[in-house]
């Protein structure tokens, strides 16, 4: 997937000049009028928010598997009401959704022809999607001195590997913004290529809506403290005890 | 008619194609991918069906021993997984790619380059795949390899391994593709070419292309909580650390049953384009044609837990998804229906193609309406994994898909090769298919009423089974043998075939309308697009029955220098890139150095084959594309 | 003239092709009702209610399905002789379409589909409901490749384990509820019920209403691994008495015949079944003669691999390795000559291998084993009617 991801990216992103292209003059103009790439990158996240909608729905299911488990004598914690810090991860959502503001500058100054506008907004973008990466890191490696890992419960696993592939994704879209600074400051974006940057600023939208959901799933829904057996366990403890 | 393509300089001539082995590696152009498309995939067909050989000597009669158990077990995933991912999928991209672009009217697909990249990921799959009967390690766990099956507990081989890292692989090469299909589709027709006045093929490519990118997701994802379960020993499907097994069979079939629409919708399309032809009619109710593909793929994605009927999800969800299986009859029976009113009151002939078009038609009523039984869940859980189903499928699959490519390879092989196939080893092949496959498969039904389980390696002689087992084998050397006259008769057309003019079928569609084969621009100029058929109502207008219009002669166009038309160079960085892919992917499955960064233990052909993607990947960027 | 006798050659072909394709349709219809109800694992020869409700509606599709199936058959074959090309320049009618046709079919398969719907969504709720008013409760626990069957009772101490072959009273509502602690598998008596499956981490029910005495076949309908077509059962459906005898015989233990075998003493087995105990249970049975040596296992073995088939009334079972053999003292000599060889994969194959029991050693364990019945024999099982007892049986090389 990541690689289906980055493949695109630097594909399009890096200006593939593609037959069909509006940009380039020679070619017919396209059916739609948009540029192909565009309606690449479109088709593609409606492709990632299903790959996201799975894993979602992964960690729906197993919202509170840890701990009836943990209730029922045969879970080990820590358990997410332990370790998630909301006031923190607040602030790092907070520095994400602004990132999203910065990209909208960066586009808004190339296309007035503001190449400088679109330096400076194009770092800072890429310089609070790093920010938001750091916290995640900062994160991660907490959880795992309070003795959470990817395989030390249910709750683990699926909270590592759905934040850890939003945080890939936005490692991919931190590259690919200092990929385009790279090459705003070789002189490569000028006002006509400023889709370049209106695609990857797609890509950054949908990859901030989608840590929107996840910190609403994932932090902020309550998670509920099932004190008592349920029936469902029982049934387990039995299956278990008799194996 | 005006030409939209603007006369500019070129960088290179490109009046005559490029020959040779470099040629081909380096080739961006749709067509010539089309044809690698085809012709791996053909041979990955007769691979897998040697594997069904094999199974089928196997099942000859009770208590065989020809092959163990454990081979038994990887010969019939890797049947599955063969014909589905790289026999059949790639066969019906070989056809979008081939063919689509020229109904449209489009010099080349959207993104040439990243087409390229597509082929050469596809293939690094299926070696992947097929490498691991090299390691005494074929896949084993069934081709929708259920949890907790596939855990490592259950197989601690490197078989899994190698499905799930070649899956995950084939998986990337189709969603490129499909992005690549949609955006083509959607930006790259001709002048005047309306979405409702598009060739239905191409209409079906849309449709497919769409339920790829988003149905592979699903399967992505799950694939990716099975190599966590494998590599890092987390427990997703793990019930003894939280995790569900069903969670896999979910996320599978989310994929799954969509998968099953991919499959054979290309074949729809097809037979679509060639039951008018050879009817010399409009097709019937084109418009609602197209809104009964859609509605197919759209009811797709609601029914995938009718293959979980005897899970024990509860009475109200197996009611729904009985329900939302049924309601997809309704669209399917319209196809059908549709069809056979193509075909009343026309002028039929019967060709090659149009044998196996009709052959579709009738063998995959026979599909629809064994899978109408099993919609409803009482009766499914009878017929739920017994011969049945697969007596089911494979008339769904190989009465409709297999059928399906064989009319459309017989119907563009003179568009892409000059040559037309011959007709009377043509009938041959159909008829013997058509008895080899119906003597297959239709006796699987009485085996599957009689209770035999599929994916059992043997059978005792007092379950009465053995003697439509010994039928169903005769049956299926018949039909493999349809395949041998079909090579006999590529390789005499190849030599020696019928030369094809540029209309051979007098057909309805613009592909038609260039030489065959086309040029590497495809349209010296593009078409003008003015009505659905076009290349039909440019040589006889919507005249009523009977009116005795002759041909007319295409009305002249004016005449582009070809070595004016701007194409995209060929290169090699998508090669070298989906090489360092499968590197990467290799590095997973053999054993190799282990490279430790901090916690990361990564073996060394991992960083190794991605750094190749990588870079190759950059290159490719900013590599001038023409 | 030529023309007429033309036309009347394309219509007696025409004729031919149709009477041929109803032929072919007709015997259709029959052909699996008469192979396939042969069959010991027959899903359309249902004995209890619940199979009868859902041959209902497999009929009721089946014959849905033949009218469809011979009016397009008939339709394509019609058009397809009516509509050939007769001259090279003709020119039909270019018809775009008919809305009425295209509306009438779309609501006729509608149509069928509500007929088929309705007693299928019955069906399933009345199904879901029986699971609720047990007469007898069975556990069975799927395992690879085997089924172990527990009778739980009210005390919680008798609770009678057995293997592969379930005895269950005539005349009851029988509840299976169905557990697995490693892959999943699909119980399916065809006979009985349809299917239902095993998965790890849920509890899955299937009632049937025992009418009918006999043997019914069972087999794994899941794929389980690799010995998945060797795990077969059987459900023997008795009169209550008898049924209540083999629980009674069961919970007696050993008798003094298989006493005698471990040197005088019921509770123990002979010495050569040391290794046998490592895994294997017999009611009654707590020690080995002459000592417990317990020899160890191979490491790959965990808990839910070493528990192997409860012996008890071994002498009972009609077949061994869940339905693979006969059980006959030669057929279990074989098996233990050399598990792997008879059922790839086993478990037991991992630590008996041949060579590992001496011929001596074999001969005493097939002698006690056999000789687990109870004192007044295993007792007559009534036989279905109309089928005679049919055991899967394999040549052991």
């Amino acid at each position: 997937m990541a690689q289906a991801v980055a493949t695109l990216e630097t594909a399009h992103g890096g200006g593939e000049s593609h037959i069909g292209g509006a940009d380039h003059s020679g070619h017919p103009p396209t059916s739609t009028g948009l540029d192909s790439r565009k309606i690449a990158m479109w088709a593609f996240l409606a492709s990632d928010c299903m790959f996201f909608g799975s894993l979602i729905a992964m960690y729906m299911i197993y919202r509170g598997e840890a701990e009836r488990l943990y209730q029922a004598g045969q879970g080990i914690g820590p358990l997410p009401h332990e370790i998630l810090d909301i006031p923190y991860t607040s602030i790092s959502a907070f520095v994400l959704l602004m990132s999203s503001l910065t990209m909208v500058l960066a586009l808004a100054s190339i296309q007035k022809g503001n190449v400088r506008g679109l330096r400076i907004w194009l770092g800072a973008t890429a310089l609070l999607g790093a920010v938001f990466l750091g916290g995640q890191f900062f994160e991660f490696t907490e959880f795992k001195h309070e003795g959470l890992g990817l395989t030390t419960n249910i709750f683990g696993s699926s909270f590592f590997t759905l934040t850890g592939f939003h945080g890939a994704h936005v490692t991919i879209g931190v590259i690919w913004l200092m990929s385009l600074l790279i090459m705003s400051l070789r002189g490569g974006v000028r006002k006509d290529q400023a889709l370049n940057v209106e695609i990857a600023g797609l890509y950054w939208h949908f990859v901030d809506i989608v840590w929107i959901v996840i910190f609403t799933l994932v932090y902020l829904i309550p998670y509920d403290e099932i004190s008592t057996i349920t029936h469902e366990a029982e049934g387990a403890l039995r299956q278990i005890g008799l194996g | 008619m005006a030409s939209i393509a603007q006369p500019q300089v070129m960088a290179q001539p490109i009046t005559k194609p490029a020959t040779g082995l470099w040629s081909w590696l380096t080739t961006v152009d749709h067509k010539r991918i089309g044809i690698m498309y085809g012709v791996t995939a053909f041979l990955f067909l007769l691979l897998g069906g040697v594997e069904a050989l094999i199974i089928r000597t196997q099942l000859a009669r009770p208590n065989l021993d020809v092959v163990s158990a454990a081979r038994y077990n990887e010969l019939f995933t890797m049947h599955g997984t063969t014909m589905i991912f790289l026999a059949l999928m790639p066969m019906s991209v070989a056809f979008f790619n081939y063919v689509m672009p020229l109904q449209i009217g489009a010099r080349d697909v959207a993104f040439p380059r990243l087409n390229a990249y597509s082929y050469w990921i596809f293939l690094g799959g299926g070696i992947i795949l097929n490498l691991s009967w090299f390691f005494h390690a074929a896949p084993n766990a069934g081709w929708y390899g259920y949890a907790p099956l596939t855990s490592t507990s259950w197989n601690p081989g490197r078989n899994v391994d190698f499905w799930l890292i070649g899956l995950q692989v084939l998986g990337v090469a189709s969603m490129l593709a499909a992005f690549n299909m949609i955006v083509t589709v959607i930006n790259m027709r001709a002048p005047g070419m309306t979405m409702m006045r598009m060739p239905i093929f191409s209409w079906t490519t849309l449709i497919v292309s769409i339920l790829l990118v988003m149905a592979f997701p699903a399967i992505t994802a799950a694939l990716i909580l099975l190599a966590f379960d494998r590599y890092a020993g987390t427990g997703f499907y793990e019930y003894a650390a939280g995790g569900d097994p069903l969670l896999w069979q979910h996320l599978f079939w989310v994929f799954g049953h969509p998968e099953v629409y991919i499959l054979v919708l290309p074949a729809f399309g097809i037979v679509s384009e060639i039951i008018p032809v050879f009817s010399r009619k409009p097709l019937f109710g084109y418009s609602v044609m197209v809104y009964a593909t859609c509605a197919i793929a759209f009811l797709g994605f609601g029914v995938w837990a009718h293959h979980m009927f005897t899970v024990g999800m509860g009475p109200t969800a197996n009611a729904v998804f009985a329900g939302s299986t049924m309601l997809i009859a309704i669209p399917t029976g319209v196809k059908i229906f549709n069809w056979l009113g193509t075909m009343v009151k026309g002028s039929l002939r019967f060709t090659t193609a149009m044998l196996f078009a009709v052959g579709l038609v009738s063998q995959f009523v026979i599909g629809g309406l064994s899978g109408v039984m099993h919609a409803s869940p009482p009766v499914d859980s009878q017929q739920n994994d017994t011969y049945f189903i697969i007596a089911h499928f494979h008339y769904v699959l190989f009465g409709g898909t297999v059928f399906g490519l064989m009319a459309g390879t017989y119907f563009w092989f003179p568009k892409i090769t000059g040559r037309l196939l011959d007709e009377r080893l043509g009938k041959w092949n159909f008829w013997m298919a058509f008895v080899g496959f119906n003597a297959t498969f239709f006796p699987m039904h009485f085996v599957g009423l009689a209770g035999m389980p599929r994916r059992y390696f043997t059978y005792s002689e007092d379950s009465g089974w053995g003697p439509w087992n010994l039928f169903i084998t005769i049956g299926a050397f018949v039909l493999a043998t349809s395949f041998l006259v079909f090579i006999i008769n590529v390789v005499k057309t190849l030599r020696n075939g019928e030369v094809a003019s540029d209309d051979p079928w007098d057909a309805a569609t613009i592909e038609w309308a260039t030489s065959s084969p086309p040029p590497v621009y495809n349209f010296a100029s593009i078409p003008e697009i003015t009505h659905r058929d076009q290349l039909w109502w440019d040589k006889y207008g919507d005249h009523g029955a009977g009116s005795g219009v002759e041909r007319k002669a295409p009305a002249p166009k004016e005449q582009v220098d070809p070595s004016s038309i701007h194409l995209p160079n060929p290169s090699y960085f998508p090669l070298v890139s989906a090489f360092g892919f499968f590197i990467l992917a290799l590095g997973m499955l053999i054993d190799n150095p282990v490279l430790t960064i901090g916690l990361l233990h990564l073996p060394i052909l991992v960083p190794i084959g991605g750094l190749i993607m990588v870079v190759a990947i950059y290159a490719w960027a900013f590599e001038p594309a023409g | 003239m030529q023309r007429s006798s033309d036309r009347w050659v394309r219509r007696t072909s025409a004729r031919l092709v149709l009477l041929v394709a109803a032929l072919f349709a007709v015997g259709g219809a029959i052909l699996p009702g008469v192979v396939s109800a042969q069959s010991p694992y027959s899903t359309i020869s249902p004995v209890t209610d619940q199979a009868n409700d859902i041959n209902d509606i497999y009929k009721l599709t089946f014959w849905l399905s033949l009218i469809v199936f011979v009016g397009v058959q008939i339709g394509i074959v019609y058009t397809v002789l009516s509509y050939r090309r007769r001259a090279e320049g003709e020119r039909p009618e270019q018809i775009h379409g008919n809305k009425t046709l295209e509306i009438i079919w779309t609501i006729i398969p509608a149509i069928i589909l509500l007929i088929i719907f309705i007693p299928t969504v019955r069906t399933i709720y009345a199904h879901d409901d029986q699971v609720n008013n047990p007469d007898l409760v069975v556990e069975v626990y799927g395992k690879q490749w085997w089924w172990e069957v527990h009778y739980p009772s009210e005390d919680g101490e008798s609770k009678i384990v057995t293997a592969n072959e379930i005895h269950v009273p005539q005349g009851k509502r029988v509840v299976f509820h169905l557990y697995t602690n490693n892959v999943i598998h699909s119980f399916w008596v065809p006979q009985l019920s349809g299917k239902m499956d095993l998965i790890p981490g849920h509890e899955n029910k299937l009632a049937i209403d025992t009418d009918t005495p006999g043997y019914f076949f069972g087999q794994c309908a899941e794929y389980c691994g690799d010995s998945h077509a060797l795990m077969r059962f059987k459900v023997i459906v008795e009169p209550e008495e008898q049924f209540l005898a083999w629980q009674d015989a069961w919970l007696a233990g050993p008798q003094q015949a298989s006493g005698d075998l471990a040197g005088g003493d019921i509770a123990a087995v002979p010495q050569s079944m040391a290794l046998c105990m490592t895994c294997h249970e017999i009611n009654g049975v707590e020690s080995v003669a002459g000592g417990n040596a317990v020899p160890d296992l191979p490491e790959e073995l965990d808990a839910a691999r070493t528990f192997g088939p409860n012996l008890s009334l071994l002498g009972c079972r009609t077949t061994l390795a869940a339905g693979t053999l006969r059980n006959t003292p030669e057929n279990l000599a074989s098996w233990l000559h050399d598990p792997e060889g008879i059922k790839p994969g086993n478990y037991m194959g991992t630590v008996i291998t041949p060579g590992s029991l001496t011929d001596e050693q074999i001969q005493e364990i097939v002698t006690y084993l056999e000789s687990l019945q109870p004192e007044e024999g295993c007792g007559e099982i009534p036989v279905q009617p109309g089928v005679t007892e049919q055991v899967q049986v394999q040549d052991p090389d």
